[in-house]
């Protein structure tokens, strides 16, 4: 069996700082999916999703050698993706560019978000299906930013407070009027599919 | 009651995700088996989570993939990685030394019933020496065993204390230093627990004398050694093959060494300097042939 398949992330860290291809190659496998999909439910776009994916992957390569064993790959590597996050949000509210959550329709069932969005369901998905996954990002992505990340952490990356409170650097406190504030915002907001 | 109602509800988002301590998640539920209106509110942000939490991961593109394993390839190959320093400096001194408290703690707590083992068969064997051997033929020996397994103790609490987590003698070996060092420490108190014992019988039967004269005992002696060594160095490798025999072995006489020495009363004897030395390339040919059978594993 290939011994990286059996070491940890912090491992292949070592390995990545002593120019090990195929550490990199294991911890993209293990991690790219993730951080895309950390992107995406943030930025609510598949291409800016992948550029930012790219680039995180980037920084963890020339980071490598000041990487920290004792501390956990994937704290350090969610808050290299978090800072990229926030880059890219400031930069939108520079650009001012249409917003991606304005609606097209009367009744608001439509975005632009939606029409650019390339991520489309699966041929068989059924046609309420893909009417939940457009509302459920609907009410993410137009969560304010700082919710945003802390909702995309504890519930599709399953973090902890703590845990996310260290991925962000912000005191648990912080974290937790994050997550009240959000969840009821996305109550309101999903009120129709409850 | 209503401010009751509102601090619960201030706390009800955390309870459904279950991130409130245990003393708070039983107030909450003792509060919820009593208020309906809270019912009400938890169950809608319960509902709010179970919908939320069905927005279905969107798979990375192949091509997208590609792209950054080829750029990092290319990066790789471009520039040659700057070697990681071969110890880490993670601590400070003054954080050093004030872990040696704490080492001393996990050592004691690692080592007690071993001590406590060793203990009472260092008394049995004072005794026995005192009783039969008057002329103090097996006092050396049995200060050695004794400095021997106190060096075994000071290796683990200076693996322990100056180890840093994480320091790595090679990047692509992945050998890790502190648990290397605290497999050498816990393989020479084994050693010197089963040479106590063998003292302890050969003192009963008088052969005492001739415990480190007879060719075929020393060879069996250091086969323990070698034994231990290989055995600690299988066993890191099951736990994911980060510690190396051949390092443990090396580790352990290089402490161990002077400080023997030390316990011998700075007295050089031609018997005890050949016996470390066997112990050493013995040890040493254990280490090997651990990192060896490791190798074939992990192949």
């Amino acid at each position: 069996m290939n011994p990286q398949l059996m070491a940890t992330d912090e491992e292949l860290m070592d390995g990545v700082a002593g120019g090990e291809a195929l550490a990199f190659d294991q911890l993209l496998e293990r991690h790219g999916k993730p951080l895309f999909n950390f992107f995406l439910r943030q930025v609510g776009n598949v291409t800016e999703a992948e550029d930012l994916v790219q680039t995180t992957f980037v920084r963890i390569l020339q980071a490598a050698p000041s990487f920290d064993p004792a501390q956990k790959f994937t704290t350090w590597a969610y808050r290299i993706a978090h800072n990229l996050c926030v880059d890219f949000f400031r930069r939108q509210q520079h650009r001012r560019a249409v917003s991606l959550d304005e609606p097209l329709t009367d009744d608001e069932s439509l975005t632009l978000g939606d029409l650019m969005a390339d991520d489309a369901p699966a041929p068989g998905l059924r046609f309420e299906d893909n009417q939940l996954q457009a509302a459920i990002r609907r009410a993410v992505t137009t969560l304010p930013v700082e919710q945003r990340a802390v909702v995309v952490l504890c519930h599709f990356e399953g973090r902890s407070y703590p845990e996310i409170a260290e991925t962000l650097d912000i005191p648990v406190g912080t974290v937790k009027s994050r997550m009240h504030n959000a969840m009821r915002r996305l109550r309101d907001q999903l009120q129709d599919w409850m | 009651m209503i401010m009751l109602c509102q601090s619960v509800r201030d706390e009800l988002t955390h309870f459904v995700l279950a991130q409130l301590s245990a003393d708070e998640t039983l107030a909450v539920a003792r509060h919820l088996s009593a208020c309906a209106d809270c019912v009400r509110e938890e169950t809608e942000l319960r509902r709010t989570t179970l919908l939320v939490r069905q927005w279905q991961a969107a798979p990375l593109s192949e091509a997208v993939t590609e792209q950054i394993r080829s750029a990092a390839l290319a990066d790789l190959a471009a520039a040659p990685r700057p070697t990681r320093p071969r110890h880490r400096t993670g601590l400070s001194w003054p954080e050093r030394w004030s872990s040696l408290l704490d080492a001393a703690r996990l050592m004691q707590r690692q080592l007690a019933p071993g001590a406590f083992a060793f203990v009472a068969l260092a008394t049995l064997f004072a005794l026995i020496v005192l009783v039969r051997d008057p002329n103090g033929a097996a006092r050396s020996g049995a200060l050695f065993l004794g400095g021997m397994w106190c060096a075994s103790v000071a290796n683990g609490v200076l693996a322990l204390v100056f180890g840093d987590p994480g320091a790595r003698a090679n990047p692509r070996l992945r050998v890790d230093v502190r648990a290397t060092a605290l497999s050498a420490a816990w393989a020479g108190a084994a050693v010197a627990s089963v040479f106590l014992v063998v003292g302890i019988a050969k003192t009963l039967t008088g052969e005492y004398s001739e415990l480190m004269r007879l060719p075929l005992y020393s060879l069996a002696s250091f086969a323990i050694v070698a034994v231990a060594v290989c055995a600690s160095s299988r066993f890191a490798a099951r736990e994911g093959g980060r510690i190396s025999g051949a390092l443990a072995a090396l580790l352990y006489f290089a402490f161990s060494g002077p400080l023997v020495y030390i316990a011998l009363g700075f007295r050089l004897d031609g018997l005890w300097l050949m016996a470390e030395a066997c112990m050493l390339v013995f040890g040493l040919l254990g280490g090997l042939t651990g990192d060896a059978l490791s190798a074939r594993r992990r192949a």
